[in-house]
């Protein structure tokens, strides 16, 4: 059977399934942001953007992996436009490729490349703080199989960064690039990952003024978890809990090193505890498609929005120089069937999506990207205008946020716990 | 076989770290060509019949004096990315490289990197900067 043009929801599934190959009439030297692997957990590929009529769509977009040699689509240059081509049925879909910004070459006060401090993806600035996660130094290594972060140290990365560093980038991505959001993640740092993040999360809501999330393996036992309350006086505004695989069996296996050191349960925990504590949607849960049984997957979007959270869905990349390397990339009607469910999931549960001003994560399928998979009737008609309302209420909220503004919070300490150090 | 290795002048690597590995790759019976515009002895397998060299390659190099570190890794695809895949590090200091580790690391580079073919000495981490 012939394949169907897709619509652009459709083509963001596919593209993320199959790869994308370069024709030679592509510049993308001068066009488009420099591959990056910069925070190398499942994205390692070009930043595109597919137009479409409810909304665009921002996606990552594997190039480099050697399953997209076999790839259907081929990225081509008209002129100064760029058009995905589908080599099956000669379909043509105009997308843009953004263009990189000015600062990702200049260097900070203290002669750091900026974009060797964070980098776009999508729309948000997202910086890994250290790149030593400790999983990878164990022996045997006990890294989560589909990642390649270990493997950046000194090959590709700055190591440590630095708070002066990070709010110069965030201030130049606020001023030039438009960014809302900025965010932070860390791998294992046995057990200090949120300590380590806490310095940062203070200074760009005070020195620049943006929406802060943070991400870091979360602590092993409950007592430990007044850190997730005191990271919301220093302004964090989101926190995500990347478990990867809802089934134990699954997580054990691909994820060693969460499974030895915290468990699986402690995502949940955390997950729960500061989700009852914060806005509708103000955590997510990350997971990963098309490795564990599907059923698995819907699961875990049940379970996310059941708390009250947002599932963010990565469709699986058997990232270049990862142990998951050589797996199969998973198949698009699997995918499709999962975007669907997490886009009616967050619906049913009244998780406000896409109300966050101009976020865009190009390395998932955002809830609101998967819009275009359902029937567009009268149900559908009425979740967009309660959205749309929710978009406008929220407005002096997000306006109050992105303006630089004095925290309550200490770096020295939280009320009831152990006193803290900074790191940097 | 090996094809393409040569020196400059007053930056020949230490005996130590890159003998044993000349004497591999001459033995091999693989060929494998050279890319002199890389750091190091940097080098990929040619198959039998082909015009172009694979995209997996092993790069040795002294980051500190007596230190001999060979990094298996690809390439980008893309002309205008600079990055780099490691898949693992092989790490001797203050003598010889292995020849066994050598071997293995050498079918390793021939299997295309799968990972059945893994070498258990390959480190997943190292704490120097790799040249280019």
């Amino acid at each position: 059977m012939a394949v169907p043009r897709r619509n652009p929801g459709e083509l963001e599934i596919e593209l993320f399934c199959l790869g994308l190959r370069l024709a030679e009439s592509c510049s993308l030297e001068s066009d488009a942001r420099p591959v990056s692997r910069t925070r190398a957990g499942l994205g390692s590929g070009l930043e595109l953007v597919i137009p479409g009529e409810l909304k665009d769509l921002w996606l990552n977009v594997p190039v480099e992996e050697d399953f997209v040699a076999r790839s259907p689509f081929r990225l081509e240059r008209r002129g100064a436009d760029y058009e995905v081509v589908d080599e099956r049925n000669r379909e043509a879909y105009p997308v843009r490729v953004p263009s990189e910004p000015g600062w990702y070459q200049a260097k900070t006060s203290r002669g750091t490349k900026m974009k060797e401090v964070g980098v776009l993806q999508g729309t948000y600035l997202g910086i890994y703080v250290s790149n030593s996660c400790m999983y990878w130094y164990k022996e045997p290594a006990k890294n989560c199989k589909f990642c390649t972060t270990g493997f950046n140290v000194g090959v590709n990365e700055v190591a440590l960064k630095d708070v002066a560093d990070v709010v110069e980038v965030a201030r130049r991505a606020k001023e030039e690039s438009g960014v809302t959001f900025v965010h932070f993640n860390t791998g294992d740092q046995n057990g200090r990952g949120l300590k380590q993040i806490a310095p940062y999360v203070k200074a760009v809501k005070e020195q620049v003024g943006a929406l802060v999330g943070v991400q870091a393996v979360p602590p092993g036992t409950n007592e430990e978890l007044w850190q997730y309350d005191w990271l919301r006086d220093l302004g964090a505004d989101h926190f995500s809990f990347c478990y990867e695989f809802h089934h134990p069996k699954w997580f054990a296996e691909l994820c060693p090193g969460k499974e030895e050191t915290v468990g699986q349960g402690a995502f949940f925990r955390a997950m729960e505890y500061c989700q009852a504590r914060m806005p509708k949607g103000a955590c997510s849960g990350e997971i990963i498609a098309g490795v564990e049984p599907i059923e698995s997957t819907l699961e875990a979007i049940d379970y996310i929005t059941g708390v009250g959270a947002f599932p963010t869905v990565c469709i699986f990349r058997p990232v270049i120089g990862s142990d998951m390397e050589h797996y199969p990339s998973p198949a698009f009607d699997d995918m499709v069937r999962v975007m669907r469910h997490m886009y009616r999931a967050c619906m049913r549960a009244n998780i406000p999506i896409g109300v966050a001003p101009n976020i865009e994560v190009s390395l998932i399928v955002n809830p609101d990207d998967a819009q275009y998979l359902v029937p567009r009737d009268l149900g559908f008609r009425a979740g967009r205008l309660r959205l749309r309302m929710l978009k406008w209420l929220a407005q002096r909220h997000f306006r109050r946020e992105l303006m630089p503004h004095p925290i309550k919070g200490s770096l020295d300490g939280y009320p009831g716990a152990k006193p803290v150090t900074a790191h940097a | 076989m090996l094809e393409g290795w040569r020196t400059t002048p007053g930056d020949e690597p230490s005996p130590l770290v890159m003998e044993p590995w000349i004497h591999a790759l001459n033995d091999s019976e693989g060929y494998f060509i050279v890319d002199t515009s890389k750091a190091g002895l940097d080098f990929a397998e040619r198959k039998p019949g082909s015009e172009t060299v694979e995209r997996c390659r092993i790069k040795v190099f002294e980051p500190d004096p007596g230190v001999g570190l060979a990094m298996a890794y690809k390439d980008s695809r893309l002309t205008h990315s600079l990055d780099r895949f490691a898949y693992g590090f092989l790490v001797a200091r203050r003598r010889p490289f292995d020849p066994s580790d050598i071997s293995s690391m050498l079918a390793y580079l021939r299997a295309g990197f799968h990972p059945e073919r893994r070498p258990e000495s390959l480190k997943r981490a190292l704490p120097y900067t790799v040249p280019r």
